[in-house]
């Protein structure tokens, strides 16, 4: 069996694949696998020089923290940035305003604002970011993914071609064609099953493919979905040869 | 205080739509819209979004 992989759609950071060959379990552990296993770049220690800022240090530190930094393929896991902000008031201080010591290492979303610094209060914080597994914090996750399963209406003999099921459609993808509803656009049914319960004759039925599934990506490190999927499946291979290795041990 | 930089639950990053979003809900666009817009689908996500109250201005007037 073999597992392929198609781009059906992408909007903004978004983007849908349509995988086929596939279990809900290997293509939940490819999910698993990206949010706990493949590292990425995020600000873990933080000194504090001067924070004149109504923020405590303590809530500057956290949203640090949770700020999105672009990760260069390069990095390896353990790998550590240093960066440093230096504003005076009055001023809103932005993720842009955050200098990397590296030239490939940057904040991903320059608009994303940290603290606000009113007259005469000045912030003078240096950070240190290190590259790891989701596993370790939520922050270290590389990106958002999701799976969910596609869709088919089965359309019984009953079927008399009211057509309830098209207005019942919240999201107008049913199509009458002929005597019979057609699902335009099985990518983007949100299986709310409103068609199933409108049919006065129950004549529908919504129905899945086992094999067949869509995974959205939403990177949030940087990193490309490509290298996302890449992280995430070397991740897992790299468990099994352990495992593999101490199998070989056993007697 | 100020807008969290990631949503609570999915860990996607809101704080750098959020100045936008004022924007452009005080320009009297339906707040639905406006987050349909900027890509903000999920209801975990919006709820950060729209449930914020942003006070450091009040609480910069009292500064430590």
């Amino acid at each position: 069996m073999t597992i392929s992989i198609k781009k059906i759609d992408e909007k903004g950071n978004v983007s849908r694949y349509l995988v086929k060959g596939t279990s809900p379990a290997l293509i939940n552990a490819i999910r698993r696998s990206v949010m706990l296993h493949t590292p990425c770049l995020a600000i873990e220690d933080v000194s504090i020089y001067q924070n004149g800022s109504v923020l405590f240090d303590e809530m500057l530190a956290h949203r640090l923290g949770m700020l999105p930094i672009k990760t260069d393929k390069t990095y390896k896991l353990g790998d550590k940035v240093k960066l440093v902000v230096e504003k005076e008031g009055p001023c809103t201080v932005y993720g842009k305003d955050i200098k990397s010591t590296d030239p490939k290492i940057d904040i991903t979303d320059k608009n994303i604002p940290i603290t606000k610094l009113s007259k005469n209060q000045k912030l003078k914080v240096e950070m240190q970011a290190v590259m790891m597994p989701g596993k370790e914090h939520a922050k270290w996750q590389p990106a958002i993914v999701s799976y969910n399963e596609i869709p088919a209406l089965a359309v019984s003999k009953e079927c008399n071609g009211c057509a309830d099921c098209e207005k019942a459609c919240p999201i107008n993808i049913i199509e009458m064609k002929g005597k019979k509803p057609v699902l335009k656009d099985q990518y983007n049914c949100t299986l709310c099953g409103a068609c199933v319960d409108s049919c006065g004759k129950e004549a529908l039925k919504l129905s899945f493919n086992k094999e067949e599934y869509i995974l959205a990506i939403e990177p949030v490190a940087g990193l490309s979905q490509k290298e996302v999927i890449e992280g995430s499946i070397k991740a897992m291979v790299e468990k099994s040869k352990g495992f593999a290795k101490s199998l070989q041990k056993l007697k | 205080m100020m807008v969290p930089i990631r949503c609570f639950s999915c860990g996607k990053q809101l704080a750098g739509v959020y100045e936008e979003f004022k924007k452009k809900v005080e320009k009297g666009e339906k707040p639905e819209k406006a987050m349909d817009d900027l890509g903000i689908k999920r209801y975990c996500c919006r709820r950060i979004i729209f449930s914020h109250v942003d006070l450091i201005d009040e609480i910069s007037k009292y500064p430590r």
